[in-house]
């Protein structure tokens, strides 16, 4: 036998083994020894995930302390994508646990399976980010998916903060609204460490105070296996609450300003005052102010809605359906009226002021002038009666004395046709009639370009082109009482740190002091007074009974529409000697102002004092 | 004239270390897996591969005492009832399917790969057929081509599994014993390219076949698809770094390496023990294929030496493309690690074909 040849062999056959051996452990050295960070970073953001944990944003809390908005805990079910089919399986398990959810209310499986789906796809670019599903999970579901865990790889069930208004409509458009932050609004915070996903207020102090009311996302950070499913915990990171916003807002006198707005102005539908076609909401405004600080004590919009649809799913055609009925929109300082009478002290000013009429003078009114008619004939009529029984006649004679650069000047004293700068996004400035407007807006035309006498007269009563917001009246009105103060009107009395600490304080802040002078402002109070408190005043009605000392002007200010449509206004402040609140009411195609803004005012009225008077109360033993 | 001797020590010490290992890596890497439906409970694979290694121990000492040359009485039968096996686990119905493969024959509570059997059959019936004729060997139609025929056909029948790696293992195998009985390389050759081109054939025919080995050349392409193993393989192993996460620390486990417990129970070893654990068990495998192929040469018989080393090569060559396929060196083909990885028959198998091993170690004649 070749016994010798064979051992040969095998010991060739021996070396061409350890030989592939040792190439396998050089392969295996430099696999572990020279690659070893790379896989190693390779595996880490393979293997980990860090869960985000949803920072609650700041509350709201209204002057007295109580809360306008919150946060709330919600669960929120989640799913990781785990490669096509091992999804659809699960998203198809995870779509029958769901039915029922108020979310889905009302949709078959194959349904809901596909909303999912769509979620995912529109996350397809970060795949590794679980896809929020469903937030505001049932309990009973949260239940139903923790027993069937092992079935539902991928998928995780979360508690997060949404926002809560425990007051539902409440001050909704002031307080705006918070939704998914959009492309837009990531690239302009590209610095500010956001990320898609986060909340980003959209409107109103949401938006307006959004740096101060996010707060500082916390994070969980997981081992997952390969489906998803987490495996251990590797560490957290806190999150930390947004600031907490202090109102000037009463909630309680807000309460009372909405409710008597919106039902003033279904009156007015009622009543058949305003002529809205198809289905259209009236809209309006009321503002209360602290005229010796510019603090906004209430302010209402109409029509009015819950946030609390933000904080479920609100699918793109009802947004669209909502934003279409104006729900969104804060009357306000968002839309400017035709004030009409509520100008009157404007004119006045300016003939005062402008020294072209004694504060005495007389005229006579037959209830026309120079071809306008006025509302009714009055008789003899001086300045404070003029305010008083609001004549058009008196207006209309020293209109064209006074001249619309006259009247124009002090209407911007007043602030009027320039924003009050109030602490949010979105405020009109509003616009003051004058003859350059005019030619603007009739170019073209050789006649009507032209100022006229009649445009004078039309501006004296507040017609013509004069359109301001809700919340400059009330300024303007504040402005009257306060002896010619024009503060910058103001939402946030402070913010507070999560700790308690108080990090910012707003104090009253005086714009300016209108040039006009004492006593030309105490003879228009006086006139107001008149309106509110003697027989023949506009507002006397609207009055009648009250307990204090108030001074109104009414305004019915034609809109020009062929329907014949006129916004119903009314400025007040109280009390009358010693002034301490200002307010107007505005509703659009309203009709009338003493009949229909009037009674809004009064119901504010009454409700301040009383609240007034309830929280001394105590004090008093 | 034979003498027995006690068997080679070292060769069993190193075994038992293996085999000690693999439990221990067995369980470690079923830690998770084992904890989820259907098996909810984290001893699941540890009894089971207890149970096997028992079973194997005692077919090992029964082989160590039977001596190696009345395997020459039944080597053709257990072929004939092995290759018959082969035929009736493709039978539908008869042979269990898992994981796309029907590989498996049902024996109660236990299933058996009839492929690790015929693999032992057919190495020792090439070391007896051979050891009769070496001075044939230089015809190639009757001393080479029957054990070259009987390869093809039970690789072939291996194939129809499909197990690619059992085969390629059970041809490469015959292919070192036909060399080593000295037949000529020129004719090896031939059979070789013809062989090699039927593994490409196979390859190319079956279409997960060459997503795996296009996923070799290029694992990024599609990473949650066909180039998952290697990437998760790749990563657990690389992340291992010299000393490992610690035993029970990896990562890998947690289901992110496919066939953990099995064909890539080494991606495991290397994420948690580390390079140092993962060259200790080449080392180990180097040990005892260095003592097998002395066994081998130090055999009484040219039956003794071709056995010894059909046995060797089988362990190496199945050692060799499980490593290199975990260390993408190979293209992904799935095979167990002998001794380490999880199985039944594999585990039963490799350790009787050491015990016969063993037991020519007993009759060593030293120069």
């Amino acid at each position: 036998m070749e016994r010798r040849k064979l051992e040969k062999k095998m010991r060739f056959f021996a070396a061409l083994v350890v030989g592939a051996f040792l190439v396998l452990i050089v392969r295996v050295a430099y696999l572990q020894l020279v690659e070893v960070d790379k896989y190693r970073t390779k595996a880490r953001l393979n293997h980990q995930r860090l869960i985000p944990i949803a920072a609650p944003r700041g509350e709201m809390i209204d002057r007295n302390g109580i809360r306008v908005v919150g946060n709330r805990p919600v669960y929120t079910v989640s799913i990781a994508y785990l490669g096509t089919e091992d999804t659809e399986r699960v998203v198809e398990r995870l779509a029958r646990l769901l039915i029922g959810e108020e979310i889905y209310k009302g949709k078959r499986a194959e349904e809901i399976e596909g909303d999912i789906q769509k979620k995912i796809q529109k996350q397809k670019l970060k795949l590794y980010e679980p896809v929020q599903v469903a937030v505001g999970v049932s309990f009973e579901t949260v239940a139903r998916l923790e027993e069937n865990r092992l079935d539902l790889p991928g998928v995780f069930i979360d508690i997060e903060p949404v926002r809560d208004y425990p007051q539902k409509d409440l001050l909704a458009q002031v307080v705006g609204f918070v939704r998914e932050i959009d492309q837009q609004q990531l690239e302009k915070n590209e610095d500010k460490g956001y990320q898609l996903g986060d909340d980003f207020g959209q409107t109103g102090l949401e938006n307006k105070y959004q740096p101060f009311l996010r707060g500082q996302r916390g994070g969980r950070l997981v081992e997952v296996d390969a489906l998803a499913r987490p495996v251990r915990y590797l560490g957290m990171k806190s999150p930390v609450a947004g600031s907490k916003l202090v109102l000037t807002i009463d909630s309680r006198l807000q309460r009372v300003a909405q409710d008597a707005l919106s039902h003033w102005a279904e009156q007015a539908r009622k009543l058949g005052y305003a002529k809205i076609p198809g289905g259209k909401p009236v809209t309006g405004a009321a503002v209360v102010l602290n005229v010796r600080t510019g603090e906004v004590l209430a302010m209402a919009s109409i029509p009015s809605y819950d946030p609390t649809v933000f904080t479920r799913e609100l699918p793109p055609e009802e947004y669209q359906k909502l934003s279409g009925k104006g729900v969104f929109k804060n009357h306000a300082i968002e839309e400017i009226y035709t004030p009409g009478s509520t100008f009157k002290m404007v004119t006045a000013t300016a003939l005062l002021e402008g020294k072209v009429s004694e504060p005495e003078a007389k005229i006579y009114c037959p209830g026309f002038y120079k071809g306008k008619k006025d509302w009714r004939a009055h008789g003899e009529v001086n300045l404070r009666k003029a305010l008083q029984v609001s004549c058009d006649t008196f207006f209309y004679m020293f209109g064209i004395r006074t001249g619309p650069a006259l009247m124009g000047k002090y209407a911007m004293e007043y602030g009027l046709g320039e924003r009050t700068g109030i602490d949010l996004p979105g405020e009109k400035a509003g616009q003051v009639a004058s003859p350059e407007r005019k030619k603007e807006v009739w170019r073209g035309n050789l006649w009507e370009s032209q100022w006229h006498e009649y445009d004078s007269m039309d501006m004296s009563i507040g017609q013509q082109d004069n359109k301001f917001t809700a919340i400059q009246l009330a300024n303007y009105a504040a402005a009257i009482a306060n002896g010619g103060r024009i503060f910058r009107p103001y939402l946030i009395k402070k913010i507070i740190a999560p700790g308690g600490r108080v990090t910012q304080k707003f104090p009253p802040y005086l714009a300016r002091e209108a040039n006009i002078s004492p006593n030309t402002l105490q003879i228009i109070r006086e006139g107001m007074h008149m309106a509110a408190m003697l027989p023949g005043g506009t507002a006397a009605g609207v009055f009648a009974g009250a307990e204090y000392q108030a001074a109104a002007k009414t305004g019915t200010a034609e809109v020009g529409d062929k329907a014949g449509n006129a916004n119903a206004l009314f400025l007040a402040f109280a009390p009358y000697e010693e002034p301490e609140v200002a307010i107007s009411v505005v509703v659009g195609y309203g009709g009338k102002g003493s009949g229909i803004a009037g009674p809004v005012a009064r119901q504010i009225l009454d409700a301040y004092f009383d609240l007034q008077n309830n929280s001394k109360k105590p004090n008093d033993g | 004239m034979r003498i027995r001797r006690p068997p080679d020590f070292v060769l069993l010490l190193t075994l038992l270390l293996l085999l000690g290992l693999g439990i221990v890596m067995v369980f470690s890497s079923t830690l998770w897996f084992a904890t989820l439906p259907p098996f909810n409970d984290t001893f699941f694979f540890l009894r089971r591969q207890l149970i096997w290694a028992l079973i194997g121990l005692a077919a090992m000492f029964l082989m160590m005492n039977y001596d190696y040359w009345r395997l020459k009485r039944w080597a053709g039968l257990l072929l004939v009832c092995g290759i018959a096996l082969l035929v009736v686990v493709l039978i539908p119905g008869v042979g269990v399917s898992r994981l796309g493969a029907q590989r498996w024959l049902n024996l109660g509570p236990l299933s058996f790969q009839p492929a690790e059997f015929v693999k032992l059959c057919l190495v020792v019936f090439t070391a007896c057929g051979l050891s009769r004729q070496l001075d044939k060997l230089k015809n190639f139609w009757s001393g080479v081509l029957p054990y070259i025929a009987l390869a093809g056909l039970s690789a072939g029948l291996i194939l129809l599994q499909p197990d690619l790696g059992t085969a390629v293992t059970v041809v490469g195998t015959i292919f070192i014993m036909l060399f080593a009985a000295g037949v000529q390389i020129s004719n090896l050759a031939i059979v070789g390219l013809l062989g090699t081109g039927a593994i490409g054939l196979a390859i190319w025919h079956e279409p997960y076949r060459l997503r795996r080995f296009l996923a070799f050349l290029d694992p990024e392409k599609d990473p949650a698809g066909a180039g998952w193993h290697i990437l998760n393989s790749l990563m657990s192993l690389g992340s291992g770094g010299l000393l490992g996460t610690g035993l029970g620390q990896g990562h890998a486990k947690y289901l992110w390496v496919p066939e953990r417990h099995t064909d890539f129970i080494f991606a495991i070893i290397g994420e948690e023990l580390g390079f140092i654990g993962a060259a200790f068990v080449i080392l180990l495998f180097i040990l005892f294929i260095w003592r097998g192929f002395r066994v081998a040469v130090t055999s009484p018989d040219s039956f003794g030496t071709l056995l010894a080393a059909g046995i060797v090569a089988g362990i190496a060559v199945q050692v060799i493309i499980n490593i290199g396929v975990v260390t993408s060196t190979l293209p992904i083909t799935g095979i167990t690690l002998p001794f380490i990885s999880f199985g039944g028959s594999s585990l039963v198998f490799s350790l009787a074909s050491v015990g016969i091993l063993l037991n020519i170690s007993r009759y060593s004649v030293y120069k």
